[in-house]
């Protein structure tokens, strides 16, 4: 070679060495630190959870930041988080109906309550729907997540750029004397071997551009002073809270015991359970929660990449090896006698010639070997096919093909990461897409396997996840205290010791050919029952114009009629005990015991459908009637937003309904009394229930429900005068006409 | 062939010997790190707890001067200070949960008390003791339940199968839990 050149690469070499030796040093100096764990300490200082998140991950966000700030604000009563049994992966978030003043968030902490609003359906979202479907949203998502975090602290002083601006213009300063080095260079070599058009100044910005580029690449942030001291605090909280075996299997919902105990647990990574549940999307498909062997466990997954043979068939992959040996054995035979390993010629053309030659040697070569490769791993991949049975821990798309530009890419191969228990490290098979549909994570999945190419070619589902099934059902509205879920035309509901009777009560409904109740369909499945769907909308409060209309005003009195009227034989035989809210004297008949718009089923206007016998029980019409009509009227005071209309409305309505259902005298006479006494029974309830475990009547208590039906029976009883006029005035033809316009100016939302 | 046959026992026989020490060593590491954290849940409780007895003769003095003819429940909070004082070095952790529950109820009527005189109320050394006294009774509540927490551990592995026999032999017992008020237990069964 000649000297020259030697010369020139050199000092290329050289310059871009020393820049990138450089720039490893000074990653190497701002390496954020990993500072020494103070004594263990239940001690919490009053940094939020997502920064305590970044500062014991050595400065670096995780998903721990997004799921420690859920629990924060869960801590903090912004969120309410709710397990109906012993599986905390059917966990609930709720917003709460009064949360506390909002003005303290920070930005990150809005950030994740408005992803939860934005899910919550009447409120209410299951933990496990959290999670992104889109991998383009979660990342943005995440990213503005990340740069919120990291604002806040920076502005604490806890966290700074790991390159400063001096760093940044030092290093952009060394590339534009890397770039004059590499010009001079070039021109040097273009001045002694006179090539046209040498691209001197073009070379140079190139240089520059690429250089400045990585150095102006963000490394991340690093640990400040102050950053370091929190951070020790904090990794002493983490050692305590290790210490506490216990504090790794809390369940989310324990939040309500443990405060923010729990979150800063998240935000440590010291709460292994309550990790695993939350998933805001933030799943790292890398490192995969598994459930395999009933123990939680992490999986790292490696998703494979560049190479042509993952993925694909042997049909495929023949035909390929074929042309590349076929191709190789052509250069080398062409060109291989021409190959002169120690070319001496002094004719330039001649060193070009040898050159070129030498390097489609070596590409025939590279080909000969790689098909013979191909060839003989792709029939060897044959003969060692596995079976592999394990849980689907990750499912996307790996390869697409291009349909032309209106048409949307059709993918034909997905990634398939299973955990076959065998490890705790596995790569990703290739799935081909028309199984793809067919499984979800959390899936137990058995698969044959060629282990070369990664392909599946058997595949058949075995066992399905807890999470599908939750969102395989549609999670019915209504009720409030149950989680009601629908299959088809029928609802699946929790049952309690009083559902025997509450069976008895629907099969004679159904034998009496009363048909707005639902029938029982199946009774055999263990803890749940199954009855019929009655199609239609159910309203929740403050509630729809169709329920708050007269005409549902007056077919609720209607039906409730209808239904006592069908109850009445049947209430003298029936057992006065067994039912879940004791009998009440005299009875007269089976009392629906909830008779409110939300377990009432309309269509368009008219109420068709009476759903939730869970509160049934024996007992005087009056008790119904008043609880009904205090819901529908509705007797509300005005303080209550589920409620509406001034008690002069109020007192008309109740008129209306006491009307349509056909009250005697007597009954209209101690209406108000009853629905008082009423109001008060259902609030001892209410404590009756939390007091026994009951979690969901807990969490109305804990919202103060309660206290809203005291202060409408206090309401009640203050404006009983009116009340009493309107029930005992001759009948008003007008009334209907002023609750019609009412209930038809409502609009949804104006409350 | 009958040598290879006793070797191949006898080679078994170390085999599940080494495995059986292995396990029986991590076992007792484990119960000892479990009792560790007993002991250190424990100081936990014991340092607010005393932090309480500390602020308790501070408060009676400031009631005392709006207060003065109130002297049967301020006796009784003195009382009940010098009882948890004095249980504080009784081995039972029971004992000693009952004395600082009475001291919590005594403390309790004193600020239910405290609500009848407005100016004591008003009162800015008053009002600092009383946050004072609410913080420390909130983190007594949450070391308490660390404390229970880490004695439920504790009690497990000694009590279950096959670390029991560990725990026999290295001389671990069961720890008692410290109890919450009847009152304050079930304020916190209704929440969880």
């Amino acid at each position: 070679m000649d000297s020259r050149l030697f010369l020139d690469l050199v000092a290329t070499a050289v310059a871009l060495g020393a820049w990138f030796g450089a720039y490893g040093l000074v990653r190497g100096f701002t390496r954020p630190a990993s500072p020494t764990p103070a004594p263990a300490t239940m001690e919490l200082g009053t940094e939020p959870p997502a920064v305590v998140s970044l500062l014991v991950n050595r400065w670096s966000v995780t998903e721990d930041a997004a799921e420690s700030t859920l629990l924060d604000l869960a801590a903090r009563g912004f969120l309410e988080l709710r397990q109906p049994d012993d599986d905390p992966m059917r966990t609930t978030l709720h917003l709460p109906p009064s949360p506390p003043d909002d003005s303290g968030l920070r930005p990150y902490e809005r950030h994740v309550r408005d992803r939860v609003r934005g899910l919550a359906v009447d409120g209410v979202v299951p933990l496990t729907a959290l999670s992104f479907r889109d991998a383009a949203q979660a990342k943005a998502w995440n990213r503005r997540l990340r740069s919120q975090v990291v604002a806040d602290a920076r502005a604490a002083g806890l966290s700074r750029r790991r390159f400063g601006p001096a760093v940044t213009s030092l290093m952009t300063a060394a590339a534009g004397v890397v770039a004059v080095v590499v010009v001079v260079v070039l021109w040097h070599y273009s001045s002694w071997h006179s090539t046209e058009g040498n691209p001197v100044v073009g070379g140079g910005i190139v240089v520059f551009g690429v250089l400045t580029a990585i150095a102006g690449l963000s490394p991340g942030e690093r640990d400040t002073p102050l950053g370091r001291q929190v951070a020790a605090h904090w990794l002493g909280v983490r050692d305590w809270l290790r210490g506490h075996e216990q504090f790794d299997e809390l369940p989310p919902a324990s939040v309500a015991i443990w405060d923010r105990y729990l979150s800063y647990g998240a935000a440590v990574g010291a709460t292994r359970l309550t990790s695993t549940v939350l998933d805001l999307g933030m799943g790292n498909r890398k490192l995969v929660w598994s459930s395999l062997g009933g123990t939680w466990h992490r999986v790292r997954v490696r998703y494979p990449r560049f190479s042509a043979r993952y993925g694909q068939t042997l049909p495929k992959l023949l035909p390929r090896a074929a042309i590349s040996i076929a191709v190789g054995g052509f250069l080398l035979k062409v060109f291989g006698p021409d190959f002169d390993l120690v070319p001496n010629s002094a004719d330039q053309a001649e060193q070009i010639f040898t050159m070129v030659t030498a390097g489609v040697v070596v590409v025939g070569l590279v080909l000969l070997v790689s098909g013979g490769h191909t060839l003989v791993r792709g029939v060897a991949d044959l003969v060692t096919e596995r079976t592999v049975t394990g849980e689907v821990l990750w499912l996307e798309v790996w390869r697409t093909t291009n349909q032309g530009e209106d048409r949307p890419a059709r993918p034909w191969l997905h990634y398939l990461a299973v955990d076959d228990g065998t490890g705790d490290r596995t790569t990703a098979w290739g799935l081909p897409s028309q199984w793809a549909g067919d499984c979800r994570d959390g899936d137990v999945v058995t698969i044959r396997v060629r282990p070369w190419t990664r392909r599946v070619v058997a595949f058949a589902v075995v066992g399905h996840s807890r999470s599908r099934r939750l969102v395989e059902r549609e999670i019915l509205t209504g009720g409030g205290v149950n989680e009601v879920v629908r299959i088809g035309d029928t609802v699946r509901r929790p049952t309690g010791p009083w559902s025997a009777r509450v069976h008895e009560l629907l099969r004679h409904l159904a034998a009496q050919g009363f048909a707005a109740a639902p029938r029982v369909r199946d009774t055999s499945e263990p803890g749940f029952e199954l009855l019929d769907f009655l199609p239609g909308e159910v309203s929740n409060y403050p509630p729809t114009p169709a329920a708050a209309s007269v005409e549902a005003l007056e077919s609720a009195a209607a039906l409730l009629r209808a239904y006592h009227d069908a109850t009445a034989e049947y209430a003298r035989r029936a057992p006065r005990d067994g039912w879940q809210v004791a009998a009440t004297e005299p009875v007269e008949v089976i009392c629906h015991g909830d008779y409110a718009p939300h377990n009432c089923v309309l269509d368009g206007n008219r109420v068709v459908g009476i759903i939730d016998f869970d509160h049934a029980q024996p007992g005087p019409r009056i008790w119904d009637v008043a609880y009904a009509a205090y819901r529908w009227v509705p007797m509300t005071a005005p303080e209550n937003t589920d409620g509406f209309g001034t008690v002069e409305e109020q007192a008309a309505r109740l008129r209306t309904f006491c009307d349509r259902y056909g009250l005697d005298d007597s009954a209209r006479a101690d209406l108000i009394d009853v629905t008082v006494a009423r109001l008060h029974a259902l609030v001892d309830f209410m404590h009756a229930q939390a007091a026994a475990g009951n979690a969901a009547f807990a969490g109305h208590l804990a919202d103060g429900h309660h206290l809203q039906y005291l202060n409408d029976a206090r309401y009640v009883r203050a404006q009983r005068l009116v009340f009493e006029r309107a029930l005992r005035r001759g009948r008003s033809g007008d009334l209907r006409d002023e609750g019609r316009r009412r209930g038809e100016d409502r609009q949804p939302g104006h409350h | 062939m009958e040598t290879g046959s006793i070797i191949g026992a006898a080679g078994l026989f170390c085999l599940a010997a080494v495995l059986m020490i292995g396990w029986a060593l991590s076992a007792y590491n484990r119960l000892v790190r479990q009792r560790n954290q007993v002991q250190a849940s424990w100081a936990q409780i014991d340092v607010q707890l005393k932090r309480r007895y500390d602020l308790v003769p501070n408060l009676v003095e400031t009631v005392k001067g709006y207060a003065a003819h109130e002297r049967g429940t301020l006796e009784a909070v003195l009382a009940a200070r010098t009882g948890a004082m004095a249980a504080a070095v009784a081995p039972e952790v029971s004992v000693r949960a009952g004395a600082e529950n009475v001291l919590t109820q005594t403390l309790g009527r004193l600020f239910a008390l405290a609500e009848a005189y407005p100016d004591l109320k008003a009162n800015q050394n008053f009002a600092a003791l009383h946050s004072e006294l609410t913080r420390t009774e909130d983190k007594i509540a949450y070391a308490r339940q660390f404390y229970n927490s880490a004695v439920q551990t504790l009690n497990t592995s000694v009590q279950s199968v096959p670390t029991n026999l560990i725990a026999g032999l290295g001389g671990f017992r069961s720890t008692d839990y410290f109890e919450a008020l009847d009152g304050e237990r079930a304020a916190v069964q209704v929440r969880s």
